[in-house]
């Protein structure tokens, strides 16, 4: 097993940590953060993806050193940094950071900003290092410039190699494409994904960007009320989600009540719906079905297909790549409405609807995700009837839900 | 963005501006005349020390000032030491000092005849001066600690804001790259707090050269008491500008280093607003380090002396509370309150221009106007003389020539002459105050306004003044405490039988009596510190929105 180049456990951190004694503290309602553990391995690129206030700064205020956590440790590569009773300063941790605001000196050219942390070595060698770093980061002739006259991404990079030039355990990412311009973000995300991939370094990429994360990190941590949520990679994070915050977190979604009829199938406003994983029969009888847009197919109403329920497109939306459509259920006294988005391209002519036209409306077969009535997904115990099942490797994915505190 | 303004402010600044810089212009014009015997006389024998010594004081109070004022600044904005909220504002205090009325309270304590003398000698058991070494404090040395108590605040004020303001990531950041704390405050925070550091090292600089009253108490010869003598003593105007003009030199270099130092340092502070800043928590010996260092200044410039001129008054207060301590409290109100509203008119009518205008040309008003701080009190004195006589004569002329009977001296012979005497010399507090926080105005709300239908002087009234309200309190204020404080100058100009508390207190230092104007010397003190209360509140106010 690889070691972890950082391992939280337990983690508890309160506004007031330092005025108060660890036990009043953790009985204190004003805990920022509590029970919560991650794991990184080297090389791993994890995101924390939270809405502000969700705790994400003072966790890596907290991996950095200049919060003490009331309970817990912080573990860098098996050494113990933090913990209620001793905390290892900022400068002994081996941490690089990256900050939303770049935190670069500007009294600093960009030679003598990278070469900050590289103080102790001898001259040649720092010069040596500096260079290979503007190298990696593709900022070759800037090196004299300070950081005012430098544009946000090229910024960004000079923060990149100052926090790289140091060969950190792990890089601590706050926000960092936030005040980058979006025609650039996304390019810049995979140059630094790149450059701390290839220089092995495990990252910790903090953001409320869901698109972002998905595009930087191995692996997502969804945050919220203090704890992890959520741990997993994207894909799984995204159609697995364990509750109804982290679904809608993820992206919009259509919500239906549903009932369970057998174990591939469920009872919805629109028919039977098939699942593509077994389902649990000893559930609760009411049900809400969780349905990402690009699920839901419409057709235009030419041949009388009758196992096909009526809808009305009430307004349609062209994004580009695909098209946005919101239908109204004709079903229930037009209780439900439904958003599909699908590919723009291949069905040019037939997925123009007008305002007010009839559709037939379909939900793809797919990992069917249901939530109770408190918004948790679905337990699935392990089925009777094992052979048949145990081959589904949806099984293998399926999202276990700790019981609510 | 260049906004066209009306022709009257355009005009209206360049005027003002000339009329505030005339008495540099005339000072100069005198001191390019030919040089008479008492100069070329004063320069073989007295004047080499005179320049040595006046180097020696600023060279002195600026390290002095800088070692107990950057700690203190440091530690108001970064930790959080048991009784900050009151420290913060008490470390400010001693600005309310006058620097006569500590020098003769500190010179009363410390003379071979006061109480720590008379102490050590009964413990000892010495009996003269020959029997032990006592640094004296009527020399350079003790002007030089006299000066850094007073004026310290100035850089302590400027260095906390800009420690408080720097942003904590950089910090941060540097400790993540392997700084001590110690070594990321001298790596980081102090290179970054630089030219807010410069700029206070020049205010107390300046102070430090046009110091007369305690140079003149303490008997150390200095180029303003060079000036102040060949004025009253010799009657030579000339040799006066020729001296005056030497110290222009001096300022001049002083100014345009730290000009050039901020030009290569033109940065812009990226507060994202949202962080909260994690105050370092002192423990052991370095709390108590650092609250001894912050209420060692607190105790020695102002609540000591302050203790002091109380037991003064309650000793003394029946032969000094009296109808002229009113009289002369009310002319001093009177001027320094005037200069200090005049003062902030024009430092905002320029620095809006410039900023309106925004170019190079248009910079020159605001600097001329601010050429002023520059002269020390005495020298100013005799350069609005030239400019206000040469007036009351044209006018009197005139006059006379309509056969009209002469109105006498209007200007050179009344207080107005003091008020603009304050006005040439602390409008460049005021403007550096005012330019500051409009420079921290981002230009797009200029454009932002501009679109939103707003004319310019509507941009200037609903988006610029409310915005540097702040800054522009903080120069009214800094500017009335300046003339209320304010000697030499007030001595050289005031009308016979004209006396402000100022003048009323010196007089009483200089005959070895300040127990006979304790009252006045605590009123002068209080009124220094109620501004002194109301610029702390205003900042606090900025620091948490």
């Amino acid at each position: 097993m690889s070691l972890n180049a950082l391992e939280i456990t337990d983690l508890a951190c309160s506004y007031n940590s330092q005025r108060k004694k660890p036990k009043d503290a953790l009985r204190s309602s004003d805990l920022v953060l509590s029970d919560l553990n991650v794991a990184i391995e080297d090389g791993e690129i994890v995101c924390l993806l939270g809405r502000s206030g969700c705790g994400k700064s003072t966790l890596l205020k907290a991996i950095a050193g200049i919060i003490q956590p009331v309970a817990g440790t912080i573990n860098i590569h098996d050494h113990e940094v933090s913990s209620a009773r001793k905390v290892t300063p900022p400068e002994q941790r081996g941490i690089g950071m990256i900050f939303q605001d770049y935190a670069l000196f500007p009294h600093l050219t960009v030679f003598e900003n990278i070469a900050f942390g590289l103080s102790k070595s001898d001259s040649t060698t720092v010069k040596h290092r500096v260079r290979e770093m503007l190298e990696l980061v593709n900022l070759f002739n800037l090196e004299k410039r300070y950081p005012h006259e430098l544009s946000g991404g090229q910024q960004q990079r000079v923060a990149i190699a100052r926090a790289l030039a140091n060969k950190p355990s792990i890089l601590l990412l706050d926000e960092p494409f936030s005040n980058i311009d979006s025609q650039v973000r996304q390019h810049l995300i995979r140059e630094i994904r790149d450059i701390l991939k290839q220089q092995k370094v495990a990252g910790l990429f903090v953001t409320h960007s869901r698109e972002e994360g998905f595009a930087f990190a191995d692996k997502v941590a969804v945050m919220g009320q203090g704890r992890i949520m959520q741990y997993g990679t994207a894909s799984d994070v995204y159609h697995h989600p364990d509750n109804r915050f982290i679904a809608d977190f993820m992206g919009a979604g259509n919500v239906l009540p549903v009932s369970i009829k057998d174990e591939y199938h469920v009872e919805t406003p629109i028919g039977l719906l098939k699942s593509t994983r077994p389902l649990s029969t000893n559930s609760p009888a009411s049900l809400e079905l969780f349905v990402r847009p690009q699920m839901v197919e419409i057709k235009p109403v030419h041949n009388t297909d009758k196992s096909y329920p009526q809808a009305t497109v009430s307004r349609q939306q062209f994004m580009g790549k695909t098209i946005r459509s919101e239908i109204q259920l004709d079903c229930c006294q037009g209780k439900y409405q439904l958003v599909a988005e699908h590919s723009s391209l291949g069905a040019e002519g037939s997925m123009v609807f007008s305002e007010g036209a009839p559709a037939h409306v379909n939900i793809i077969p797919h990992e069917l995700v249901l939530f109770d009535a408190d918004g948790q997904a679905l337990t699935i115990t392990t089925p009777a009837t094992p052979d048949g099942l145990q081959s589904n490797d949806a099984c293998a994915h399926l999202p276990v839900v700790e019981p609510a505190p | 963005m260049n906004h066209q303004l009306p022709f009257y402010w355009r005009a209206g600044s360049w005027l003002l501006a000339l009329l505030l810089f005339s008495p540099v212009v005339a000072l100069v014009v005198e001191a390019l005349a030919p040089s008479g015997e008492l100069f070329d006389h004063l320069w073989n024998t007295v004047l080499p020390t005179y320049i040595i010594n006046s180097i020696l004081l600023i060279l002195g109070v600026s390290i002095l000032g800088a070692i107990l004022a950057i700690p203190a600044a440091w530690v108001m904005a970064n930790t959080n030491l048991p009784g900050k909220a009151q420290l913060q504002w008490l470390l400010i205090l001693p600005l309310a000092m006058p620097s006569y009325v500590i020098a003769f309270i500190y010179t009363d304590l410390l003379e071979f005849a006061g109480p720590v003398q008379q102490l050590l000698r009964t413990i000892t058991g010495w009996e003269s001066a020959a029997d032990y070494y006592f640094p004296e404090i009527r020399s350079l040395g003790g002007a030089i600690v006299i000066l850094a108590l007073v004026l310290y605040p100035y850089l302590y004020l400027l260095a906390r804001t800009a420690f408080l303001e720097q942003s904590q990531s950089q910090v941060l950041a540097s400790r993540l790259l392997g700084c001590s704390p110690l070594n990321s405050f001298f790596r980081v925070s102090l290179p970054m707090a630089r030219p807010a550091i410069i700029t206070g090292l020049a205010l107390m600089g300046m102070e430090a050269l046009g110091d007369f009253a305690t140079v003149s108490y303490f008997s150390v010869p200095t180029l303003t008491t060079a000036v102040y003598d060949t004025w009253l003593g010799y009657g030579s105007l000339n040799a006066a500008a020729k001296i005056s003009a030497m110290m222009l030199l001096v300022v001049m270099l002083l100014i345009s280093t730290e000009k050039y130092s901020r030009r290569r340092l033109q940065l812009y502070q990226k507060n994202t607003g949202q962080e909260q800043k994690e105050h370092i928590a002192l423990t052991g010996k370095t709390k108590w380090l650092a609250l001894g260092w912050c209420w060692m200044l607190v105790i020695l410039g102002f609540l000591l002396p302050s203790l002091i001129l109380v037991n003064y008054l309650i000793r003394y207060f029946e032969s000094s509370w009296n109808a002229e301590l009113f009289q002369y409290g009310l002319n001093s109100l009177m001027v320094s309150g005037s200069a200090a509203a005049v003062a902030c008119f024009v430092a905002l009518f320029l620095c809006i221009y410039q900023r309106l205008k925004n170019d190079t040309f248009a910079k020159i008003p605001g600097r001329l106007v601010s050429t002023g701080y520059a002269l020390p009190g005495n020298v100013l004195a005799i350069g609005v003389l030239i400019p206000l006589a040469l007036t009351d004569n044209w006018i009197n002329e005139l006059l006379i020539q309509w056969g009209l009977s002469p109105v006498g001296l209007i200007f050179s012979g009344s207080a107005l002459t003091i008020i603009f005497a304050y006005v040439v010399r602390f409008s460049a507090v005021a403007v550096g105050s005012v330019e500051s926080s409009l420079g921290r105005v981002s230009p797009s709300l200029d454009m932002a306004s501009r679109t939103l239908g707003c004319h310019p002087q509507g941009m200037v009234k609903r988006i610029h003044i409310p915005l540097i309200r702040k800054g522009l309190l903080a120069g009214l204020l800094l500017v009335f405490i300046e003339s209320m404080k304010e000697l030499p100058a007030t001595l050289l100009l005031r009308p016979f039988n004209f006396e402000t508390l100022a003048t009323w207190v010196f007089q009483y230092v200089s005959d070895e009596q300040l127990e006979y104007a304790a009252p006045a010397a605590l009123v002068l003190v209080l009124v220094g510190l109620v501004p002194l209360i109301m610029l702390n509140r205003s900042l606090e106010r900025q620091e948490q929105s």
